[in-house]
């Protein structure tokens, strides 16, 4: 299909001057077929399965036996339900700690790194704190959940060589979201340090060398050149860990199991577990279409935000 | 004078740089500070787990921890190995597979969206690009459910299909892509819109080989997140030929939980060890690649 | 000589033992042919008459406890291709279990054999997933025979949903007091008596324990904090349940419920001979004598015998009130409805409950043989510690663990509640209250439908 257009084009080239909407006609169907197969992807496996769970809405449905009609029961039973309301804002302090710290983390360690410093031990640094990245979470999770245990753990038993009292990681609802946002960073924040690494060495040198002869110093070159110049960066940067954060699932899943009660449970597990351990399908596609909703709500805001602190140049 | 002038600002000038360098080698110190602790805190949980996985099984829960191995009980990891149901090199070619051929086809799907979405106009576009941005947003929780029902009627479940179609494509490496694409210098398609060159030809000889970073970016991330998929194979995998790494670590949780920690842990090693030698030797690429990701030209 | 005979099939893959079972099936194939037809070459009339039906069975036991029987399959049951799998990550009990095994089916995969407890089987039955198997035994003389008369009544029963055999039991599981008999000694305790009460229990505990937050802290006992088998030992030895006998109403403000779950949190919080069971694992650090006593059923010598760990024993849970009773759980093998080849999923359940099978089960230390017999062959009392016997005694007083059909919300449901009690966030009256209103909810709609 694409090979078609090359000679096509060709003509489309010679007689660019003559034909303007034509090849505007033209490009628009380059553009079309280009973005065909993801389009596809997109339409089968993702708008498709949410206008399944539209219908889905609307039955009581296990999986095992035929559908029935509910109406709006699944709907109207939504407002009552404030386990989901507890969740919901467990999913949302998660999401936004573990945004938050990931990307201050992140950035402070690229600035740490984007300086003079031995091959040798950059290499150690990078290596060591990109690693966690590369690993699977869920069997890290496994790790941390031996280290974090409350009575005879590695963490505590540290923390108690230092005079500190042993802290109630995974049992205590204060600690365990932390326990868990703890994790995340641990597990990401070496990818958004890369991430701003890059976007620190795309700074040309010239605007610092600039900044240093107007006598500004090392914060003022931060506040000044840095931040602006990073700030597509860090859209991107904050737009991704958003995402990861609310993905959030085999970490809680493993750590906590979403205990103690709900203190650590996690929108997407209360979706999965609705769906796949209760079968109430309908109910579970009504829970999942909220979080569709609000997170539709969310872009939309992000982008219309970025317009006002990214700096494009 | 001249002298006093001289003498009084002297002085003046060194301290003000004094005090410049205080607060430079204290920021310095501070960012070193971080770097060593976080680098520390970083690698401690996976030294300890290769330590404890080292440890003879009955000390495994001793402490103080060791972050550093002591014992050398190298049993742990044959135990593992040999146990007749757990197929290493089995899984490890479950794993690739999958991964290699998702990461294949996001590579040309997304960088052909990334191509039309980032340098060619049409009507709809931005709406179309929209609907991409919006899916980026959508949670794999709540495509779940039905695709759980899709995949059941297309009859791929328990196949690695199941694994595969509905990565084909991702919001994400379009996004990417089409940030890139959108950055590269408009020159460069002038002088070949001259030539007089078509649209597959400007995406396919002239950006792709100008995208090569952001590609392979694209690409170790799409395998990584292949790689340790957890839910999928959770759901939609049941045979143990099938397994992938993830979960077969997590099925010998099961199977071995009988408080074997050493093993469980070896099992982990074993499972993360194929990333940690591809990580060493392709470092500098993966972290380029991960770069890649957050920024454009 | 024998063991090094038995040396490969050990070490043989249940793949191996799958291509094995084709090679055989192949073979006896082959001899059906040569002997009637004595044809010299037999070209191509050994494929079509004995192709092997495959039935798969899933299990909730480690698959290799099967190993061996895949190998009798082989040899017994020529026709028929088996496959054991294992259902479920070792997470969630029986409630997970069944949740998984649920899935699966409903995705379309084909089980022919099932195990199942009594935990999950009215869950399995509503969803209509098991065959009753009363046809199969009433042409089964032999079968049934063992199954009336080598089975004890309440395994048996416990297995029967609205008067129908739904599976065939295998093995079940009771709770007892297992202790580190070197601790004891080295403390100078004698070894608790068969009548020990709970406050002989806590006296014990607090002789025992010392917790100070330092690399020798040693536990007294530790609980799993969840489940309703686990809880189940305790509240049957406090005269109470907390679901109904019907099984279809909460009994979780009975203030026996209370004090029984009070006792447990003050282990914990109070006295502090207890660890806080999130992350906890009771079976190394057990083996490692961090921690004296903990309740298990049998399967737990499978861990300690694989530790080489063997200073320990066991003794009946601690008594309150009420009459001697002991929780108890069956498994066993069903058939699904699901499956193209019931006749042959039959034959499958018989060998995966025979004697062999169960013997099997016994050495790696899993639960305890549904045949009487065996639990009186010597192996029962080999593999396991000197009071091992203290398992199969148990059964008269033994009572069924609640098993409410929507177990697998219910279960889920106290756990949640229970671990806001272990850690102290909240009093046990109001967790409990919680509890009831949420597990009330459910009955109700259980009801109704």
């Amino acid at each position: 299909m694409t090979s078609t257009a090359l000679p096509d084009d060709k003509t489309g080239g010679l007689t660019k001057r003559l034909t303007g909407m034509t090849l505007a006609r033209r490009e628009a169907w380059a553009g079309y077929l280009f973005a065909t197969p993801a389009l596809m992807g997109l339409l089968a496996f993702t708008a498709l399965p949410i206008f399944a769970s539209l219908i889905l809405i609307f039955l009581h449905y296990d999986l095992l036996t035929p559908p029935k009609w509910a109406g709006a029961e699944n709907i109207t039973r939504l407002a009552t339900d404030s386990r989901m309301f507890k969740i919901y804002w467990n999913s949302l302090r998660l999401v936004v700690g573990a945004t938050f710290l990931n990307n201050v983390l992140g950035l402070l360690l690229a600035v740490g790194l984007n300086r003079t410093m031995p091959w040798g031990i950059r290499y150690v640094l990078r290596t060591s704190i990109f690693f966690p990245v590369m690993t699977t979470t869920a069997s890290l999770a496994v790790v941390w959940r031996f280290l974090l245990t409350l009575d005879r753990g590695v963490v505590n038993f540290l923390i108690g060589q230092i005079g500190l009292d042993p802290v109630p990681w995974l049992s205590s609802s204060t600690w365990a979201l932390v326990s868990a946002m703890i994790y995340d960073v641990w597990k990401s924040c070496g990818y958004l340090m890369v991430i701003y690494l890059a976007g620190l060495q795309a700074i040309p040198a010239v605007y610092y060398e600039a900044a240093r002869i107007d006598g500004a110093g090392f914060w003022q070159q931060f506040r000044n050149v840095t931040l602006p110049l990073i700030s597509p960066t860090a859209f991107f940067a904050i737009v991704i860990s958003l995402i990861g954060a609310f993905q959030i699932f085999d970490n809680v899943w493993v750590l906590t199991e979403g205990g103690p009660g709900d203190a650590s449970r996690v929108i997407a597990m209360y979706i999965y577990e609705k769906a796949f351990r209760g079968f109430e399908m309908g109910y579970a596609s009504a829970v999942s279409f909220t979080l569709f909703i609000i997170l539709i709500a969310l872009t939309l805001l992000q982008f219309l935000g970025a317009r006002r602190w990214v700096h494009y140049e | 004078m001249a002298t006093t002038t001289g003498s009084t600002n002297t002085p003046a000038t060194v301290h003000k740089a004094y005090r410049k360098s205080v607060w430079l080698h204290l920021g310095e110190a501070l960012l070193w500070l971080l770097l060593i602790c976080i680098a520390i805190i970083e690698i401690a949980p996976i030294s300890w787990m290769f330590s404890t996985s080292l440890r003879d099984p009955k000390n495994s829960f001793d402490l103080p921890p060791d972050f550093w191995p002591t014992a050398l009980h190298w049993q742990n990891y044959l135990t593992v190995i040999n146990s007749p149901d757990i197929e290493f090199m089995l899984f490890f070619w479950n794993s690739l597979k999958i991964a290699l051929i998702v990461t294949g086809a996001q590579l040309l799907t997304c960088s052909m969206a990334g191509y039309a979405f980032g340098r060619l106009r049409f009507f709809g576009r931005d709406i179309l690009f929209g609907l991409f941005l919006a899916s980026l947003m959508v949670p794999a929780t709540v495509t779940l459910i039905p695709s759980f029902i899709i995949i059941r009627s297309l009859d791929l479940m328990n196949t690695h299909w199941a694994l595969i179609l509905p990565s084909v494509t991702s919001a994400f490496g379009v996004f990417l892509l089409r940030q890139h694409f959108k950055s590269l210098p408009e020159e460069l398609l002038d002088a070949a819109k001259i030539d007089g060159a078509g649209y597959f030809r400007i995406y396919w000889q002239i950006l792709l080989p100008l995208t090569g970073p952001a590609l392979s970016a694209l690409g170790i991330f799409t395998f990584l997140a292949s790689w340790n998929n957890f839910v999928g194979p959770l759901l939609f995998l049941r045979d143990w030929d099938k397994f992938t790494f993830p979960i077969a670590i997590a099925t010998i949780r099961g199977y071995m939980g009988s408080g074997n920690q050493s093993e469980v842990l070896a099992g982990i090693m074993i499972s993360i060890f194929p990333l940690l030698v591809f990580f060493l030797l392709a470092q500098r690429w993966i972290v380029q690649g991960a770069a890649i990701t957050g920024m454009k030209g | 000589m024998s063991k090094l005979q038995t040396l490969p099939h050990q070490n043989m893959s249940r793949r191996d033992m799958l291509r094995l079972a084709g090679v055989g099936a192949a073979g006896a194939a082959l001899a059906a042919c040569a002997a009637p037809a004595a044809a010299p070459d037999s070209g191509g009339g050994d494929a079509p008459a004995m192709e092997p039906v495959t039935v798969i069975a899933t299990t909730s036991m480690p698959v290799n406890t099967f190993d061996n029987s895949l190998e009798r399959s082989v040899e017994q049951l020529p026709e028929i291709a088996l496959e054991v799998n294992a259902n479920g990550w070792g997470e969630g009990g029986w409630d997970g279990y069944s949740d998984t095994l649920l899935t699966r089916i409903a995705g379309g995969e084909q089980i022919d054999v099932i195990m199942i407890a009594i935990e999950g089987l009215r869950l399995l039955t509503a969803k209509n997933v098991l065959v009753a198997l009363d046809d199969f035994l009433a042409g089964d003389q032999p079968a049934n025979e063992i199954l009336q008369n080598d089975v004890h009544v309440t395994l048996r029963e416990m297995l029967q949903v609205d008067g129908k055999q739904y599976e065939y039991p295998f093995s079940w599981n009771n709770m007892v007091m297992y202790y580190n008999t070197a601790i004891f000694e080295e403390e100078g305790l004698d070894p608790p008596a068969n009548d020990w009460t709970w406050d002989d229990f806590l006296e014990t505990c607090l002789k025992v324990a010392n917790v100070t937050g330092g690399a020798d802290d040693r536990f007294a006992y530790s609980f799993w904090g969840a489940g309703m088998f686990g809880m189940a030992a305790w509240y049957f030895n406090n005269d109470v349940s907390p679901l109904s006998d019907d099984w279809l109403d909460s009994n979780l403000l009975d203030p026996k419920v209370a004090e029984t779950v009070q006792f447990m949190a003050d282990l914990i919080l109070e006295h502090k001979v207890a660890p806080n069971p999130e992350g906890w694992d009771e079976w190394a650090q057990f083996h490692a004598g961090n921690l004296v006593m903990r309740t298990c059923g049998r399967w737990c010598i499978g861990g300690s015998l694989e530790a080489d760990f063997t200073t320990y024993d066991m003794q009946y849970q601690p008594h309150r009130a009420g009459p001697l009773r002991t929780v108890a759980g069956t498994d066993g093998w069903g058939v699904s409805t699901s499956s193209e080849n019931p006749q042959e999923a039959w034959e499958i359940v018989k060998l995966l409950s025979s004697t062999e099978a169960s013997i099997d089960m016994v050495q790696l230390g899993g639960n305890i043989p549904a045949l009487r017999s065996v639990s009186e062959l010597p192996v029962f009392a080999e593999f396991g510690p000197p009071n091992t016997a203290l398992f199969y005694e148990t059964l008269d007083f033994a009572a069924t663990v609640p098993s409410p059909t929507n177990f697998n919300i219910v279960e889920p449901i106290l756990n949640r509640n229970y671990a806001t009690i272990w850690n102290g966030e909240r009093t046990v009256e109001e967790a409990l209250q919680t509890a009831h209103d949420e597990v009330q909810v459910e009955m109700d709609k259980l009801k109704q439908a």
